[in-house]
């Protein structure tokens, strides 16, 4: 498990808080965690956010580490090819 | 540079043959915009879907006529109002059809098969859409895409791209105002074949749909992805003599002129009968047709049919027929709506009896019926295979016989074509734009294209069990002077099978004494063997001779199964024996059937003099075919005897070494049956009861064959293992000792006992191979054996020590009988046993009996059991036995 302190993400501002999160990967963290566990859909906005941060937490070899995505959301990244560019739990 | 979303690693593109690479970053920003919403719409629900649906339809509904003059006016065919038609049809009709269908999660249940299935979307759809329907094809795919969850990219005819775009902008701002994912739906602008060869091939496709002419469908197939392709026709239509001429020729005219007759199903060549042909065609012509003469005819076949490939020229596709009247030369009325040429053939020589999508209508006077029937197939092979016919007759065999012969997806009767074949207004053909033309047009489907061809669908398939059974002779009566029961069964005539050792014991006397005076009793000595094909005839002889009601079978096993394929063959004289022998894995799916069909009818009373075989209760019986040099096993309910009586006076003087013999194979029987994988708790019950019987009294009556109570006992045991086994069946034991009796010689009982050890333990361990067994949870054959240690009182506290005592008590009572506990002790050669061992294999795998085996035996392990039976108790000793 991932020491930092998951960025939880709201039902209601998905692709907002996303965008705080795209921010947070401009810092010195190695790691980064996101809590999904109040999520229930995304939508192609999020989707679109998730992209950018998978590709800049390439770019600066950072582990983005998503907590408690619900099945439907993971298959949405599975659809995407997007699952190998997080790790995940719960 | 191709472009890519933010954050995607680059998948291998496929071929992007005469792209630019700003044409394929366009391109590739339709799909992955398409693909994203593809995912992100996995997540909604029907509910969700619903409420994206309806306004979709309305907004289809609202804009028909906007979208009907855009077509016209960009692709120049068709007819504006029809058009109308046509969207509205696409968006209503469809809506109608699919808005109680459950086309997320699980769409249907279907409790009797306990299966459920459940909807997963494809993704990505690739659509070509067709100049003749540019605006209602797009509405019809949004509504069905959307109504299952998929995304599309559309690939509208380059000479009707902007009608189709607005169709596909509408439908896209409706449905994400309500919403759907952004980029669920997607336009090519002015595609080029190129493009179509990109998309087709490209990763994030997942279904291609292409709607248009053979060249599209062609490279839809081709292109390696699934594909719905659905193609050119070429309509026959059968006027048949016995039709409503009136409404047949109406129905011709609304469907081959509407929209000019773009729509692929329309009318191609109506074949008339002669009684009719003059009545026809004087009606077409009232009603605004021309009909062509033989001049006109010639001069319009080579004018709008390409005379170097034979097919329409695109100029005429969806013209008026006065328009094309004008532009071949044809002097006509201008109010002539369509234009009747007949023909007098099918075929290059005769080129108007291809696809026409434009009011000219080929017609052809059939001499007969048959001549007809024939011309349609022509028609049907010129070109429709697969797409659409018609026939029009109040016949129904006409209509019958029109249907078989002709192969087509959609066989309209007695309505237009065309708007027949679209479904839901002329009949409950489901509503649709795209016509499968199965195998015949080159598609993977005949039916019309609906939105279960836009879902894979899953099945979720439940364990289940088939039923099970318990089946004995419903009458059984057993204890000492059972037999007396034989006067509960008068008979006119009853012949009585059996050997001669038991008339010179006194056993048919004691069985005459119980025959009413009134009953002819006809005995019938058989030699004491394996029945054999000649006895069993001597036997129908001798039933036929006597015009018998009654069979008594009173002997052994091998006389009681003479007696029941006696009865089989007096009751069916049509039987065929090796057939109804023939090989079967499940009784409920076997694929031959025991007669049903009685010519005679007699009742068949068992009474063993053996306690072994329990063939006086099961369904089988063996005959030898001499001649092949084999023994042919029947199995079936219908043979099973109808009375049995269980008289233990009859084994009193049976020898120690057949008491013996018929004891473990009684206590093999209840084993097998106990631990097979057709146990039930019905079986069980039979079998537990009998093994305990057996440990109990058979070294009683081994021992002391005088002693009644032990003799009845085993006697019922026998009876009771049978009743068990004839439901439960047996096992690999019965399978090595079949192939190992057969070969050496040795009886069945004693070739049962050497293997028994061997196979318990085999059975109790942990199997190479698990036997597939929808009947049993887990593996338990250890376990039941287990259960039986217990029941016989054996102690131990695991398992595995009750499996290991239960061997030892086995051996102990083998030991007790005199048994040999090898193969090698009954003289049998080493080199001899190794001859044959490869043979014995084959024969014990070929054997069904271990079909119900719980351990899957494989061949080398039945080489191993053999092997261990050859070294019997001194192998054991040096702990090799146990085969884990």
């Amino acid at each position: 498990m991932p020491a930092a302190i998951p960025l939880k993400i709201s039902e209601a501002s998905v692709a907002s808080n996303l965008q705080e999160v795209k921010a947070k990967l401009q810092g010195s963290d190695r790691q980064i965690a996101i809590d999904f566990s109040s999520v229930s859909r995304i939508d192609a906005h999020a989707v679109r956010e998730l992209k950018e941060i998978a590709l800049f937490a390439e770019e600066r070899e950072v582990t983005v580490h998503i907590h408690g995505a619900n099945v439907e959301v993971y298959k949405v990244l599975k659809l995407l090819a997007l699952t190998s560019r997080f790790t995940f739990s719960g | 540079m191709i472009a890519t979303d933010p954050g995607e690693r680059v998948e291998p593109k496929p071929k992007a043959e005469g792209l630019s690479e700003q044409r394929i970053a366009y391109l590739e920003g339709l799909v992955k915009r398409a693909h994203t919403a593809a995912a992100v719409f996995t997540q909604y629900t029907q509910e969700d879907v619903d409420e994206i649906v309806k306004p979709m339809v309305l907004a289809g509904l609202e804009n028909a006529q906007h979208l009907a003059r855009l077509a016209v006016e960009e692709t120049r065919l068709g007819v504006m109002e029809d058009k109308v038609i046509k969207n509205m049809v696409a968006s209503e009709f469809v809506y109608n059809y699919v808005k109680d269908k459950k086309t997320v999660g699980v769409i249907r249940h279907i409790p009797g098969r306990n299966l459920v299935e459940i909807a997963e979307p494809i993704g990505v759809l690739f659509s070509l859409t067709p100049i003749t329907n540019p605006t209602s094809t797009v509405l019809f795919k949004c509504i069905m895409a959307a109504k299952t969850r998929n995304a599309v990219v559309f690939s509208p005819h380059p000479k009707a791209w902007r009608c189709s775009a607005e169709a596909v902008r509408i439908m896209y701002e409706t449905a994400v105002k309500d919403g759907a994912p952004e980029g669920v739906f997607g336009c090519v602008e002015s595609s080029t074949l190129a493009d179509n060869a990109y998309l087709m091939k490209h990763d994030q496709v997942g279904l291609i749909d292409a709607t248009g002419g053979p060249g599209v469908v062609k490279a839809a197939y081709s292109s390696g992805k699934p594909a719905l392709g659905v193609g050119a026709g070429n309509t026959p239509v059968y006027l048949e003599k016995t039709a409503d001429l009136k409404t047949a020729v109406v129905d011709i005219i609304i469907s081959k002129t509407f929209d000019n007759g773009t729509i692929c199903a329309s009318e191609q060549t109506v074949v008339i009968d002669d009684e009719i042909y003059d009545q026809v065609l004087k009606k077409f012509e009232e009603l605004g047709a021309h009909i062509c003469d033989e001049r006109e005819t010639e001069i319009l076949g080579r004018a709008v049919i390409n005379p170097q490939t034979g097919c329409m020229q695109p100029l005429a596709v969806g013209q008026r027929a006065i328009d094309i009247a004008r532009f071949v030369g044809l002097s006509v009325q201008p109010a002539t709506k369509l234009l009747v040429a007949p023909i007098k053939g099918i075929g290059p020589d005769h080129p108007l009896s291809v696809e026409k999508l434009f009011p000219v209508l080929a017609v052809y006077r059939a001499k007969s019926r048959e001549e007809a029937l024939k011309v349609c197939v022509d028609v049907n092979h010129a070109g429709g295979l697969g797409h659409t016919a018609v026939v029009f007759s109040r016949d129904e065999q006409v209509i019958r016989r029109f249907g078989e012969v002709i192969n087509a997806g959609r066989i309209i009767v007695n309505s237009p074509g065309s708007i027949g074949a679209l479904g839901a207004v002329y009949n409950d053909l489901v509503p649709t734009f795209s016509f499968g033309c199965g195998t015949g047009g080159g598609n993977s489907t005949t039916d019309n294209v609906n939105i279960y061809h836009y879902l894979n669908i899953k099945r979720l398939a439940q364990r289940t069990q088939n039923h099970m059974w318990f089946r004995v002779p419903n009458q059984i009566y057993f204890n000492r002077n059972a037999v007396e029961n034989l006067r509960q069964f008068p008979s006119r005539c009853t012949i009585l099978v059996t050997n001669a050792g038991m008339e010179q014991i006194g056993h048919v006397d004691i069985v005459r004494r119980f025959i009413g005076t009134k009953t002819h009793l006809h005995v019938l000595v058989i030699p004491d063997a394996e029945p054999e094909v000649k006895v069993i005839n001597q036997g129908v002889e001798a039933l036929n001779l006597y015009k018998a009601d009654q069979i008594i079978a009173l002997g052994g096993g091998s006389v009681i199964d003479a007696a029941k394929i006696m009865k089989l063959k007096y009751e069916s004289p049509e039987a065929d024996l090796e057939y109804l022998a023939a090989p079967f894995l499940d009784l409920r799916k076997r694929v031959v059937e025991y007669p049903n069909q009685r010519s005679n009818r007699a009742q068949l009373i068992a009474i063993p003099t053996t306690s072994g075989t329990g063939s006086e209760v099961t369904p089988f019986a063996v005959l030898l075919d001499k001649d092949k040099g084999r023994k042919v096993t029947l199995a079936d309910y219908s043979l099973s005897p109808d009375v049995a009586i269980v008289d233990p006076q009859f084994v009193m003087s049976m020898p120690k070494s057949l008491t013996a013999d018929t004891g473990i194979d009684c206590l093999t029987h209840a084993l097998e049956a106990g631990v097979s994988s057709y146990a039930s708790p019905y079986t069980d019950s039979n079998a537990m009861q009998a093994i305990r019987l057996v440990f109990r009294y058979l070294p009683i009556a081994y021992e002391n064959p005088h002693d009644e109570e032990a003799r009845c006992m085993m006697h019922n045991a026998a009876c009771i293992a049978a009743m068990a086994f004839s439901n439960a069946s047996v096992g690999v034991n019965h399978a090595l000792a079949h192939a190992f009796g057969a070969m050496f010689g040795v009886p069945h009982g004693r070739a049962n006992a050497l293997m028994l050890p061997h196979v318990i333990a085999y059975n109790a361990a942990v199997p190479t191979k698990f036997m597939p067994s929808p009947y049993t949870q887990g593996y338990t054959a250890h376990k039941k054996y287990a259960t039986v240690a217990d029941l016989l009182g054996l102690g131990g506290t695991t398992v595995d020590e009750k499996v290991e005592r239960l061997i030892e008590a086995v051996k102990n009572l083998l030991d007790r009988l005199g048994f040999p506990r090898s193969i090698a002790e009954l003289g049998i050669s080493r080199h001899d046993f190794e001859k044959a061992l490869p043979q014995m294999v084959n024969t014990a795998f070929a054997d069904p009996s271990w079909r119900s085996n719980p351990r899957m035996p494989l061949m080398t392990e039945l080489a191993g059991l053999f092997q261990q039976a050859y070294e019997g108790r001194a192998v054991e000793k040096a702990g090799l036995a146990l085969v884990k």
